[in-house]
């Protein structure tokens, strides 16, 4: 379903940046964010892409949301290469990250008719996702209130519904839990085992090793750009007989 | 085009929903701008009047035998004349404002008036004392003795007065009312215009750029069906909207405050209803359309740069001055429209707007004026996408 070949990303350092890195701020310097990387997601299943800050997770899901374009490499979601159609891409996608990046002044329907629209939905067949999305999700009473009087758990609701709203065959979550409340990290994670039950694909980022353990059917651990492990979760646990994720994790950082 | 639409409807709606978007848009110019209108009206008239009755003290140092003078000055409305004044402290007096100037005539000024020369008079006074009436009321006491003099003179030579004034000019002003008053106010509108058009846009612009950057929320929109262009396009328009309307109200404002000040006859109230016809407003809103989106685009890419709200301020705070310093060269003495300012933005905006108030614009300037805005407006336009389309844009860190 999602298809990364040899996909590298390469950025140029702002004058400020070469600063922070010390490095000279006349001469150009290239960062290379993502090392010429491959994996595959199949469909209807969970793909977790694990590393430290700063090894490449985002920057890698964001080629895939086509947000940037990866600087040599293919990817291609649902066999398309993401770079001759976007759009195709963006459609089929589904994105989300811990912020719930709403619009405090639209109401909770508001902000998923925006997306629906964005996604050319048709109308009857807006209504009737709508209807079934706020149901499932309890949102109702407070679907037309505006975003920013909600709670969180509310507002992290409407962004589930903003999300989902035109039936994404894949789902990308970049780190969706981080810095969340156990509350709402339950919805995000119940989101995920539902998307799979309908037998989506997703992939998410993740520093929280229950949630990888107990979610993803295959990991990928990335490190400086560079993927460092792709296999399945027993795979991944056959790696060493360590007990938890997170040794795991560090004994293959520290041996890469 | 659907999706530019809908980017376009929520970003209006959100937009509308903001309070402080909506004091720079309506509040301002409706309230504000016609505030500043009729009170720095009224503040002037008040120091006039408040100049015009201040009675002056003014230092009268004789040391001929005329006194004449004397009483010419003392003739002069709201002057006090004080004698006994020493003319090496004249200078500390009016320094410290204890008198507001001095006369001074010297010995031999009789003398040479009765041999028919010229008796010189100093006066003194402070020329940065913006408000004192001093000089020109010294001036007054003695252009009326001249006048005296030069009588006496032409008498005694018998000689009629007339022989001075070959000439009798009569001025025939062939402007009417209409086309004095509209290159009058017609350097102040476009001013008020353009500012607001500029103002009403900035705010929207920085939400909509760095505000959107700030909330995360635009990473899910580039996440969505929407390519770059038609974000752009849907946030630029709107942008463009409120400017024009913010500039719009703010044209109606000022119009709508001269009305309430009582000074003004009904004649030029007369004349004011005259100039917002039909053709002037149109012409107007065309020549904004692309001013608008000029300086949506621009303030659009200034914030999609940004950071921050913050950052987005701060950087957009000098183009006031890119803005004000052709408006104002417009204004300038010897600035006719012509083909070559006709096709300077801005400076053609200035000039070719008294020429609409004032009824006499020549369409081939207004076209090459148009063109000129349309030019930066397709610039503006491009920029913007090629900016928001740059990775290092977006994902600024």
């Amino acid at each position: 379903m999602i298809e990364l070949t040899n996909v590298s990303k390469v950025f140029t350092l702002t004058k400020d940046q070469r600063k922070v890195v010390g490095e000279s701020e006349l001469r150009p310097k290239l960062f290379t964010a993502v090392d010429s990387i491959s994996f595959k997601c199949n469909e209807s299943n969970v793909f977790a892409l694990i590393g430290p800050n700063g090894s490449g997770k985002t920057t890698t899901l964001r080629m895939i949301s086509t947000m940037i374009a990866p600087t040599s490499g293919t990817i291609k979601i649902k066999d398309r290469d993401v770079s001759d159609d976007g759009r195709f891409a963006r459609k089929s996608i589904g994105f989300m990250t811990n912020q719930t990046a709403l619009y405090d002044r639209l109401s909770p329907f508001e902000m998923v008719k925006y997306f629906a629209d964005l996604n050319s939905m048709d109308k009857s067949v807006f209504d009737k996702r709508c209807k079934d999305i706020f149901d499932r999700l309890d949102m109702n009473t407070f679907a037309n209130k505006r975003i920013g009087t909600l709670s969180s758990g509310m507002k992290q609701k409407t962004s589930i519904a903003r999300t989902i709203i035109h039936d994404p065959d894949i789902i990308v979550f970049d780190e969706p839990t981080t810095g969340l409340d156990v509350m709402t990290s339950r919805s995000i994670i119940e989101l995920i085992r539902n998307s799979k039950n309908e037998n989506k694909t997703i992939i998410f980022s993740s520093h929280r090793m229950e949630e990888v353990q107990s979610l993803a059917d295959d990991i990928g651990v990335i490190y400086n750009g560079k993927l460092i492990f792709n296999g399945t979760k027993s795979d991944f646990e056959s790696l060493s007989d360590l007990a938890s994720y997170d040794d795991t994790l560090i004994n293959l950082i520290d041996n890469s | 085009m659907n999706i530019i639409l809908s980017i376009f409807k929520k970003e209006l709606i959100d937009v509308l929903r903001d309070r402080r978007t909506l004091m720079f848009m309506v509040v301002i110019p409706i309230l504000i701008t016609p505030l500043l209108v009729i009170g720095s009206i009224k503040f002037q008239e008040y120091q006039n009047k408040k100049s015009e009755e201040k009675i002056l003290n003014i230092a009268f140092i004789n040391d001929s035998e005329d006194y004449l003078i004397k009483k010419l000055l003392s003739d002069q409305k709201g002057v006090k004349v004080i004698e006994d004044v020493m003319i090496d402290s004249l200078e500390s007096y009016i320094k410290s404002d204890s008198l507001q100037g001095g006369l001074y005539i010297g010995k031999d000024f009789l003398n040479n008036i009765n041999t028919n020369s010229s008796g010189s008079v100093k006066i003194y006074y402070k020329s940065s004392d913006l408000m004192s009436k001093s000089k020109k009321r010294m001036r007054s006491a003695l252009e009326n003795y001249k006048n005296d003099i030069v009588s006496k003179r032409l008498e005694k030579l018998k000689f009629d007065e007339r022989l001075l004034e070959p000439l009798e000019i009569i001025d025939v002003d062939m402007a009417t009312a209409k086309e004095t008053l509209g290159k009058a106010i017609g350097g102040f509108i476009p001013y008020v215009l353009v500012m607001f058009i500029f103002l009403g846009a900035m705010y929207p612009a920085i939400d909509l750029g760095a505000g959107e950057k700030e909330r995360g929320s635009l990473e899910t929109l580039l996440s969505s069906p929407a390519t770059k262009f038609e974000i752009t396009m849907g946030k630029l328009l709107v942008v463009s909207l409120t400017g024009l309307v913010s500039g719009l109200i703010s044209v109606l404002g000022i119009s709508s405050s001269l009305f309430f000040i009582d000074k003004i006859p009904v004649q030029i109230q007369e004349t004011i209803l005259e100039l917002i016809n039909p053709f002037m407003i149109g012409s107007i809103v065309i020549l904004m359309i692309p001013i608008a989106i000029f300086f949506a685009s621009m303030l659009l890419s200034i914030s999609f740069y940004s950071r921050s709200f913050k950052e987005a301020q701060s950087l957009m705070g000098p183009l006031n001055m890119v803005i004000i310093v052709p408006l104002f060269l417009s204004l300038g003495p010897g600035m006719e429209m012509d083909h070559a300012t006709a096709l300077m933005p801005l400076i053609n905006v200035g000039l070719l707007t008294k020429e609409i108030l004032a009824g006499s614009v020549e369409l081939i300037y207004f076209i090459e004026t148009l063109f000129s805005l349309l030019f930066c407006a397709a610039i503006g336009i491009w920029f913007s996408v090629y900016w928001f389309k740059k990775e290092n844009t977006i994902f600024r860190v």
